[in-house]
């Protein structure tokens, strides 16, 4: 009796022992899964301008051994749908370019291609994509006439690259996005096709670091610097503005015109003037935003100090590295609010705000 | 005492199996009514499961676990891109729940990253999006009734439990 209950108790240590170690190992191994995860769910590195992925879905592929083959001469060592694409993008060259442009005429003559003959994927926010659309690299862009941002960029590069320009594709640093830095006379730009496609046309063409900082971070260790401003579209087509008090009368025009894009150049521009002239786009931008007329969100603006003068860019929204100017002055408050009522007291006030003192309010 | 041991050895292996292998008998066709038809408001909604045409492809729109850990999963999603988006998957080993809801939170992350660049009005709601599990079943649900739809996937898998 005592012997069969030695050898059971043994028994049970011996089953507990085996639960214990089985129990220790699914532990351990679950502990190491877990481990495993955090490591293989770090994003990949992101330090150099393709391979990336771009919204976990598009790559950024390469498309020099297109350009490569078309500068040279020698297409034998692309395969048929390089060959493909490098005979489309060849034959579109061949309209739109001429051998007297300068770097930026053909900048702008690709720009405006690219503009009026490629579509947005309309499908990018949907969750699955299809598996057989391309449109996300030149040769499928090319081919399909539609693109994602990756595609508009690659394309874009691809065509620069071809001229013998140089260009590149930038990625944010939250990989969702891309577009072009574009070297034009010496000088690099931003350039982002797929914001200005298919109704904010010339929106982000040739902009400058500053700029395009106000909407995204990319690497700058990676990426040139992009100083100039000689190239940009908005100081390039700015219009001249005597009196800043003619702002809402010529934006109301813009508007109605329905013109994606305009600058005005303000000679030798105080800080007062930029401020009297945000002021006014503001006071616009509340009258306007939920107007059915022009729907919301219809205005932003820009500030451009290009030397002495003010560029004012409408319809988009880059700060600028200036103090802030408050205007408080009750004639400049009065002025403004004429004006506007002269350009748009046809329009009903939308917010709570406007309802009772209009620019006034607006002061607090 | 032969027949003690042996009983208790099985009772251990079979305490140490249910430990680390598939969870129950999750009736999953009644997860996936139970979770679309008690989200209300849905768009015009797409489907893909693990019985579509490229189904692993298309799996990795959701998921980036390895889909050979995969029973079956169904995902509905908006066709317009909006953040409506109800999902389930069911692992063959109820230990990859886990990595699966991890996941499934990296899916959520990707779809906020991209509603900031191109339609920041639908971020709100897509960071409200929830990852549950029960079983050996891990969901997702993004739309405006989370909790209902909660409930109705626990509802779907206690009934499956019985």
């Amino acid at each position: 009796m005592k012997k069969s209950g030695k050898i059971f108790g043994a028994a049970v240590a011996a089953v507990f022992a085996v639960v214990l170690c089985v129990t220790l190992a699914l532990n351990f191994i679950t502990l190491a899964k877990v481990s495993t995860i955090e490591v293989n769910t770090q994003k990949p590195l992101n330090n150099t301008e393709n391979g990336v992925v771009i919204a976990d879905r598009y790559e950024v592929i390469s498309t020099s051994q297109i350009s490569d083959a078309y500068i040279s001469g020698d297409s034998s060592a692309l395969d048929e749908r390089d060959k493909n694409a490098m005979k489309t993008a060849s034959d579109i060259l061949d309209k739109i370019i001429k051998d007297d442009m300068t770097e930026y005429e053909k900048e702008l003559a690709v720009y405006n291609w690219i503009f009026e003959n490629i579509r947005h994927d309309e499908d990018i926010l949907v969750a699955v994509q299809d598996p057989d659309a391309d449109t996300f690299t030149a040769q499928g862009v090319l081919a399909g006439r539609r693109a994602v941002c990756v595609g508009y960029a690659v394309t874009f590069r691809l065509f620069m690259n071809m001229l013998g320009i140089d260009c590149m594709v930038v990625h944010d640093d939250s990989l969702v996005h891309t577009w072009n830095l574009v070297k034009i006379d010496g000088g690099w730009y931003h350039t982002d096709l797929f914001f200005d496609a298919p109704t904010m046309k010339y929106n982000h063409f040739n902009l400058s670091d500053t700029l395009r900082k106000s909407d995204y971070d990319w690497d700058t260790e990676l990426y040139p610097a992009a100083e100039n401003y000689e190239y940009c579209y908005a100081v390039l087509n700015a219009a001249e503005c005597k009196d800043v008090y003619e702002l809402p009368s010529k934006i109301r025009t813009a508007l109605d015109k329905k013109k994606p894009f305009v600058s005005y150049r303000f000679k030798n521009a105080d800080s007062t003037t930029k401020a009297i002239a945000e002021r006014i786009v503001d006071t616009i931008q509340e009258l306007t935003t939920d107007s059915s007329e022009f729907g919301s969100n219809y205005i932003e603006y820009n500030n451009i100090r290009y030397g002495k003068d003010l560029i004012f860019a409408i319809s988009i929204t880059i700060p600028v590295d200036e103090s802030d100017v408050t205007i408080s002055d009750e004639k400049i408050l009065d002025k403004i609010q004429a004006k506007v009522d002269e350009a748009f007291g046809d329009l009903e006030p939308s917010g709570e705000d406007n309802e009772n003192g209009g620019i006034r309010q607006m002061v607090k | 005492m032969k027949r003690i041991i042996a009983i208790i050895l099985l009772l251990a292996t079979m305490t140490a199996a249910a430990s680390c292998s598939s969870g129950g008998n999750v009736d999953f066709n009644s997860i996936k009514e139970n979770m679309v038809s008690s989200a209300v408001s849905l768009p015009e909604m797409k489907t893909i499961s693990d019985e579509s045409e490229r189904a692993e492809t298309l799996f990795s729109s959701l998921s980036k676990l390895d889909y050979e850990k995969v029973e079956d999963f169904f995902f509905t999603y908006s066709a317009d891109g909006s953040p409506y988006e109800l999902a389930a998957i069911r692992l063959k080993r109820a230990d990859d729940l886990p990595e699966c809801e991890k996941s499934l939170s990296e899916h959520i992350k990707s779809r906020v990253s991209l509603y900031k660049n191109y339609a920041p009005e639908n971020v709100e709601k897509a960071e409200k999006a929830q990852v549950i599990s029960g079983e050996n079943v891990a969901a997702l649900i993004m739309c405006d009734n989370p909790e209902d739809v909660k409930k109705a996937f626990y509802s779907a898998v206690k009934t499956s439990e019985k």
